[in-house]
């Protein structure tokens, strides 16, 4: 456990238990479908094993946190009209995310276009069962859905949810897995932020401040982060577009290429992809032939000449 | 050619409710061409090959192909990242404003920085609910939830009067059937959402029968004018070939005339009742 504390930082610990508990949910659907469990029995299964994993990325965090402590030794810092704007920055910044969390749990918007979560999730529970009626009608299947559609989890982990708390699938998908969702959008961004200004905690804030404020202004632009974020972040694109994408960049930039494979992974159960390939793997695949190419360029002669000659003090 | 025609037609539409796009193009430039070493070169080189990817129609067909024909073309901006770009480009910008010259003024340089950002960003973004052109009518795709709650308290009076534990086969109008099987997934609908949002036909390979097709048009015209379009056939008719089609519960727009709904409900030989703004009619066992 040591080297994980060591080698991932705190949102990568948060954002591993959130895919953790995806793939969990993914194995115990695809029980569901082939093997005919029951969602009642499953959801138990669910719940122990998600306890497990929260106790076990909770753990985590609090090592991870004493680590950086035990690291670091923090100088007192001056309070300046510097520190004083920051921390206004950080006011602002958990102004707008609150803002959006009452807008997700009381707004009045939803999108439902082209999407059939709570239906599915409702008729799996009357059912006890994945996939027995078309959710549409209730009545059914005639000619039957494809199975790439049926092997995706996400309706399934809702069920379980509903089943444990007693909530309706319209109450759990529509307002409250978006304010989850929106909460580890944020931890995907911070990871990324992490990424892109390593040395500079101030740059970080106002990095996730203008995405905050970024999220407002693409309400009204279909399938913008903001709009999925405020309107639809139960939807698997949601999941991967604003939690997922951000933090496969943050990882490729900082080369945790293993992580990286297990968010492909999460994907694939969320998403319909070209047979496990999908938005993710592009990435990955693209930022590695990045790398390589610019580590190519930084080798050849001109490039070396170039350097040494910044090096000597000499252009 | 189908998907290059729209590749093509999809970056016209995606840059119509907002002008983000061009923001993230003003801070590719930025990195690019003014700050070079300020970002990591691999995140600038794959942002702005898959931004060029995405609006060239022959890459955008390839990228179209690449993510199945299950997604349309705005999810092919999903492999570029927008937001986290133009945050990136506005944070490094101020931090220039605010950093880089000690200068006199220097607060208020700041502070005209912030607030032109922030014009910038609404003007080139969209706060209100989109809304696309679709054969010549304007579409709002976000569904209110308060129309949700209405159908909730509806199929909560449905219940009252036919009783918790019957299964019921519904032919309600759109509003009401838009959000029954989210409500209570023991009513059956003889049609659901997928009728109209066509999108969700992606979803199963099962296809309505012409018959319920066009039970939908018929209760679409009664909830949208009072009346049928299709005046020959007789609301007797009707109501033996929703019966036919599985329907042993009817929820009638209030818009209806009266007249109608008698001769159905005589049809089935049971009398209409009023549930809220609808008329209901339904045989019970008893």
């Amino acid at each position: 456990m040591g080297w994980i504390v060591k080698k991932y930082s705190l949102a990568d610990i948060l954002m591993i238990g959130f895919c953790g508990g995806i793939l969990l949910a993914e194995v115990l659907h695809l029980l569901l479908l082939f093997q005919g469990w029951s969602i009642q029995e499953s959801a138990y299964v669910f719940a122990v094993c998600l306890c497990l994993l929260v106790v076990g990325t909770v753990l985590l965090c609090v090592l991870k946190k004493k680590s950086n402590r035990d690291d670091v030794v923090q100088p007192r810092v001056e309070v300046t009209s510097k520190n004083k704007t920051f921390k206004i920055f950080y006011g602002v910044f958990a102004t707008l995310v609150i803002l959006q969390g009452l807008l997700v749990l009381f707004g009045n918007h939803i999108y439902l276009r082209g999407d059939m979560t709570v239906e599915n999730v409702a008729s799996f529970l009357h059912y006890d069962g994945v996939y027995r009626v078309n959710p549409m009608t209730g009545a059914p299947y005639t000619q039957g859905m494809p199975l790439r559609l049926q092997i995706l989890g996400l309706p399934t982990l809702y069920s379980f949810v509903c089943t444990l708390t007693g909530l309706s699938p319209a109450l759990v998908v529509w307002r409250l897995v978006p304010v989850v969702v929106l909460f580890f959008s944020y931890v995907a961004y911070g990871a990324l932020a992490k990424a892109l200004f390593t040395e500079n905690k101030e740059k970080r804030i106002v990095f996730l401040l203008v995405v905050a404020t970024l999220f407002w202004v693409e309400t009204g632009i279909g399938g913008m982060d903001g709009y999925h974020a405020l309107y639809g972040a139960w939807r698997g694109t949601a999941l991967r577009n604003l939690v997922l994408i951000p933090w496969m960049f943050s990882l490729m930039l900082c080369k945790k290429r293993v992580l990286a494979l297990g968010v492909i992974a999460t994907e694939a159960c969320l998403c319909w992809t070209l047979y496990g390939a999908g938005v993710c793997a592009l990435i990955f695949v693209l930022m590695q032939v990045a790398e390589w190419i610019l580590a190519v360029g930084r080798k050849t002669p001109k490039a070396a000449g170039e350097r040494r000659s910044v090096k000597n003090g000499t252009s | 050619m189908e998907l290059l025609k729209n590749a093509w037609l999809g970056w016209g539409n995606y840059i119509q409710q907002g002008k983000l796009v061009i923001l993230l193009l003003v801070a590719l430039l930025f990195f690019l061409f003014l700050k070079k070493e300020e970002m990591k070169r691999s995140w600038i080189w794959y942002t702005a090959f898959m931004t060029a990817g995405c609006i060239c129609p022959v890459t955008a067909a390839v990228l179209m192909k690449y993510q199945t024909a299950f997604y349309d073309y705005a999810h092919i901006w999903s492999v570029v990242p927008t937001t986290a770009m133009i945050a990136c480009g506005i944070t490094s910008f101020l931090w220039y404003v605010w950093t880089e010259k000690e200068e006199k003024n220097n607060k208020s340089r700041a502070i005209g920085a912030v607030v032109l950002l922030g014009v910038v960003l609404l003007l080139c973004g969209n706060m209100g609910s989109p809304v696309v052109n679709q054969n010549d009518q304007t579409v709002n795709y976000l569904t209110e939830r308060e129309r949700a709650t209405k159908v909730v308290n509806i199929i909560g009076q449905l219940r009252e009067v036919c009783g918790e534990d019957e299964s019921l086969c519904l032919w309600a109008p759109e509003s009401i059937a838009e959000y029954v099987r989210a409500t209570d997934s023991s009513i059956t609908l003889l049609y659901g959402r997928n009728m109209w949002d066509k999108s969700l036909n992606a979803y199963a390979y099962d296809v309505y029968t012409p018959e319920v097709e066009f039970l939908y048009r018929c209760m679409r015209d009664w909830e949208n004018s009072g009346t049928l379009r299709e005046d020959k056939i007789s609301p007797e008719t009707l109501a033996g070939m929703a019966q036919e089609a599985g329907a042993d519960c009817i929820l009638l727009p209030d818009s209806m005339e009266r007249i109608t709904v008698a001769r159905m409900a005589r049809s089935m030989g049971i009398r209409a009742q009023k549930l809220g703004d609808y008329w209901l009619l339904y045989e019970s066992n008893d």
